[in-house]
């Protein structure tokens, strides 16, 4: 072969537009400076492939790559990583595009290119990129075969022929691969797959600011089907991180410097109330907690409990995670041990006197630790307190000024001035995070937990009932806890909106949005989720229990063997369809004859090729007779009604069957 | 990819044994399973590298539409080998029709590739010893007309060898090869002489010594390249004047009589092959001149004629004379 021929330029065009379809949905991920970069690079090979801008010279290239790779080293810090990797991998590919001539470097172009496709789903997995992908790379396979074989009738239409008939050949091999192919649990090696961009979720410390920035993100957090009855929506508190330490501004779950929590003091659970059985899928959010319902009894072994009663995962979360718990709505918790005794009390340095006041005013005025808390609810909801997401700024002593001067906020406000309430006040308190409430998919049967959802809540501890919740928030904006925030209407000023029924447009929108995220839930739950268990799982459901890894091998070459076999069949099968039923039956008598020797000549009509064989092979004339006859007369014979040409074919069929020559002497 | 023949693998990877196995047949030769080999080409190796990292990778992330990626991948690729076999598989080779070849100069023996089935046969490439491929796409039930390109090749019956029909449709990550030995020669000419030696009078008959002095009479026998001596009343003017920049004479009947004898005798101080090829030359010169002319030599002796069939037992004769 001649790969240095030069590639033809409606090819150079195809190509880069494959390409630079490809890179599209990196550009986002990619620092500002390097996309424009980028898109420039593209520019100019469009303008070289139109002969409008000169190509660039060697020198001129080398020096660009050159430039372009430290760039992006001193930039990402190394190569090494996800997002380097891509950065370097699409520009390594535009600059190729730039210097793209011969056949050979749209094979090089090509084949780096599917390692492309490859990296979007580092990103994403969801529907939408996968197509898109899939698409782009279906392309790259049509231009793959036009590199060398163009087909000038059939163009890109023709090839995308071949290519699905390809592809559809093989579905069977990917089918046995992608379901048998052993998966393992956890990553060979780890690269630092975080990168620089942010996940949203909640964090392990909570200041003024952090929870409503999250309140309008309508990213999904979590999926919950109930197996057992469905609480009320207020009763739906998802436990998140617990935090005991303030500096009167921000709230951390432990103080600084504490010991690494021990999971050995585990606060014993004790159930009051029906169990709720759920099935709870969390989208990764590369932090290790877990969440669970406000309070679990019971749950995965993966995970293990805090002494607050979370659950926390072994390492940091990079996948999707879907798990079973059993909680418990009403409990009571028993034992407060010296630590969190003495970290319950904590108060930040320089509490200021007006909140030491009240907090001292309502222990003296109450008979017991409760009074105290239905109190400070009460106060919050008799003085004139605003529930808002964009609260006016907060100076030094942020708990003073929100009590007592602009009296308006969010989630994270009123739980930590209730809890620094109840801590000067003399009783042991903490914050809570995590999520309140969830949208329920009418479509489906699950609910839906958003980032929106993200709440802050106080747990005091009662003598005779251990930590108990008490939600502040609620106090000032019962509906906060009914009904869902809206993020999608936040008001201008930031007052909030809460999920009611709207207009007819706003409904229709809802229920689309619904069936879009039954649908990715789905594909979360049944392809993204396939791995080491649920290969198990499905291969004891089909009776192959206990299958040890030789014996997945064995059948998964088994399966191989299967497929390749319906691949090579499927390869066999003629592209031609054939408009005259008689041909085609024709055409395998002629076969026949040619496997003994007996080949028609590509201008014989049938009735010479008939005389021919009377003279070479007298022995076959006899069975070769009556089936050139029959398809004369079916093929050039005058039209008979179907009736007649149905039992023709028939016996042309059954003639042909039986017509089995041998070979001469 | 001139880097890895594929004769050269075969040889590396030790199959050296069944490598020169081309198929054999009289007239043609089908391209069957057995004959036919198929490795990756460098393209399809560094495709499989690439899907192995890929593979690595997905493997690494659990990264399930990595892995839906990588097996579609790997299943077109096979997919496609299968195409690629399935190309050359049932191609009927045959030798076509021999041409006028001449020794020394380059001949292209000629091939045809005939498909029995419904199945088009595009990018087959045909391979001999040297030149650049030659490629040629055989339509559904049809018959496709190729070559093999020789040089050097000596005057005799010759035989084209073991020549290689090659494909990589559709992604060129594969190549099919299979070797085919036709049998059936074509003759080879001798080489065609230098010109400008000029047929030695004892060559000519004795009638011709006075029949040429009335070259002027009667019938008009055709046309010839104007040479030094001859009559400005011979000259085509007509010709002369509208198509050809060379003077072309008129040749008339009465040289009938006077035929040369193209003789082996009267270059007595040439050698064999040099003597052939000068007789060849002069055949192919008073062919073109349509001079009629007899052939004598060692064992053959062909009466005196015009026109190609002529020409063709007279070279017929040499190509075939004992070396």
């Amino acid at each position: 072969m001649n790969d240095q021929e030069n590639l033809s330029r409606a090819l150079q065009i195809k190509l880069s537009l494959g390409v630079i379809a490809l890179s599209l949905p990196h550009l986002g991920y990619l620092p500002i400076s390097l996309a424009v970069g980028m898109v420039l690079l593209w520019i100019w090979r469009m303008g070289v492939s139109l002969e409008r801008l000169p190509a660039p010279g060697r020198w001129l290239l080398l020096l660009v790559t050159l430039g372009s790779c430290i760039y992006v080293v001193g930039h990402y810090g190394g190569v090494l990583g996800r997002d380097a990797g891509v950065a370097l991998l699409t520009l390594m590919l535009a600059l190729k595009l730039l210097e793209m001539r011969t056949i050979r470097d749209g094979y090089l172009t090509i084949l780096l290119s599917f390692f492309l496709s490859i990296s979007h789903f580092l990103f994403s997995q969801e529907i939408p990129v996968v197509l898109y992908v899939f698409a782009v790379t279906a392309y790259l396979l049509i231009l793959l075969k036009a590199l060398e074989f163009p087909d000038p009738e059939s163009g890109t239409a023709g090839g995308l022929g071949l290519i699905v008939k390809i592809v559809l050949q093989g579905l069977p091999l990917v089918a046995v691969l992608f379901i048998l192919f052993p998966r393992l649990s956890g990553p060979l090696w780890n690269l630092d797959l975080d990168g620089s961009s942010a996940v949203s979720g909640l964090d392990d410390e909570m200041s003024p600011g952090r929870i409503s920035r999250l309140s309008q993100s309508d990213e999904v957090a979590f999926r919950v089907e109930f197996r057992s009855e469905v609480p009320a929506t207020e009763e739906l508190y998802w436990r998140g991180p617990v935090l005991w330490h303030t500096d009167g501004r921000t709230w951390r779950a432990e103080p600084p410097g504490a010991r690494p929590s021990n999971g050995g003091e585990t606060g014993k659970v004790i159930a009051e109330g029906e169990p709720v059985i759920y099935n709870l899928t969390l989208e990764p959010h590369r932090r290790t907690w877990i969440f669970a319902l406000d309070m679990p009894i019971q749950w995965d072994d993966r995970y293990q409990a805090t002494a607050e009663g979370n659950l926390v995962a072994r390492s940091k979360l990079r996948d999707r995670q879907r798990y079973t718990a059993t909680s418990v709505l009403r409990y009571r918790t028993a034992g407060l041990s010296g630590r969190d005794w003495e970290w319950g009390t904590q108060l930040p340095d320089g509490l200021s006197p007006r909140v030491k006041d009240l907090a001292q005013r309502w222990r003296s005025e109450a008979v017991s630790d409760i009074a105290v808390a239905e109190q400070a609810l009460a106060y919050f909801r008799q003085q004139p307190f605003v529930y808002t997401l964009q609260p006016p700024p907060l100076g030094a002593d942020p708990v003073d000024e929100f009590l007592f001067d602009t009296r308006q906020g969010f989630c994270e406000h009123y739980s930590s001035a209730f809890t620094t309430l109840m801590r000067a006040a003399g009783i042991p308190a903490r914050v809570v995070t995590g999520y309140q409430g969830g949208e329920r998919n009418p479509l489906a049967r699950y609910f839906i937990v958003r980032q929106a959802q993200a709440h802050a809540w106080a747990e005091v501890w009662l003598e005779d009932r251990g930590w108990v919740r008490f939600d502040p928030t609620a106090a000032v904006a019962p509906e906060r806890v009914r009904l869902s925030v809206d993020s999608a209407a936040v008001g201008e000023r930031g007052e909030v909106r809460f999920r009611v029924k709207g207009d007819w447009l706003r409904q229709a929108m809802d229920q689309l949005g619904y069936g879009w995220d039954a649908v990715s839930a789905s594909w979360n739950e049944w392809v993204l989720a396939y791995g080491p268990d649920s290969q198990r799982a499905l291969l004891r459901r089909l009776g192959l229990d206990r299958l040890d890894w030789a014996g997945l091998g064995i059948l998964l070459l088994v399966g191989l063997g299967v497929a390749l076999g319906l691949a090579w069949l499927l390869s066999g099968r003629r592209a031609t369809k054939e408009a005259y039923p008689e041909n085609r039956i024709f055409q395998r008598f002629r076969e026949k004859l040619a496997k003994v020797g007996v080949r028609s000549k590509p201008h014989e009509g049938p009735n010479a090729f008939q005389r021919r064989i009377a003279v070479a092979r007298p022995d076959l004339s006899k069975s070769v007779e009556p089936i050139v006859c029959l398809y004369v007369q079916l093929h050039y014979g005058r039209p008979i009604n179907d009736e007649e040409t149905r039992r023709h074919l028939r016996a042309l069929r059954v003639l042909v069957n039986r017509f089995k020559p041998k070979t001469s002497l | 990819m001139s880097s890895l023949a594929p004769g050269d693998l075969v040889r590396r990877l030790g199959l050296g044994r069944i490598h020169r196995a081309p198929a054999a047949g009289g007239s043609g030769i089908m391209l069957r399973g057995r004959s036919i080999y198929i490795l990756p080409t460098r393209y399809g190796m560094m495709f499989g590298v690439l899907l192995l990292i890929m593979l690595v990778g997905s493997i690494n992330y659990g990264n399930n539409m990595g892995f839906l990626l990588t097996f579609i991948l790997t299943s077109a690729s096979i997919s496609s080998l299968f195409h690629t076999f399935r190309n050359l598989h049932g191609i009927y080779v045959a030798s076509g029709r021999c041409g006028e070849f001449y020794a020394g100069e380059p001949m292209v023996y000629p091939l045809l590739l005939q498909v029995e089935n419904q199945r088009p046969r595009p990018g087959i490439e045909v391979i001999g010893p040297v030149g650049e491929p030659q490629q040629v796409n055989v339509p559904a039930s049809g018959l496709a007309e190729t070559g093999v390109l020789f040089t050097g090749v000596r005057r005799g019956w010759f035989k084209p060898g073991v020549v290689r029909l090659e494909t990589r449709y559709p992604f060129g990550l594969f190549r099919a090869w299979a070797y085919v030995e036709l049998q059936r020669p074509c003759l080879v000419y001798p080489m065609v002489g230098p010109s400008g030696r000029t047929i030695p009078p004892a060559a000519i008959g004795p009638l011709t010594m006075e029949g040429s002095k009335n070259s002027g009479s009667d019938d008009y026998r055709g046309l010839r390249s104007w040479q030094p001596g001859d009559s400005p009343r011979m000259i085509h003017w007509k010709a002369a004047a509208c198509e050809t920049k060379e003077l072309m004479s008129k040749v008339f009947g009465s040289q009938a009589a006077g035929d040369m004898w193209l003789d082996w005798d009267s270059l007595p101080e040439l050698g064999r092959e040099q003597r052939l090829s000068q007789l060849c030359r002069w055949v192919l010169d008073l062919t073109a001149q349509g001079i009629g002319f007899g052939l004598r030599i060692p064992g053959t002796e062909i009466d005196p004629g015009t026109g190609n069939e002529q020409k063709r037992r007279c070279l017929e004769a040499l190509a075939k004379f004992p070396s």
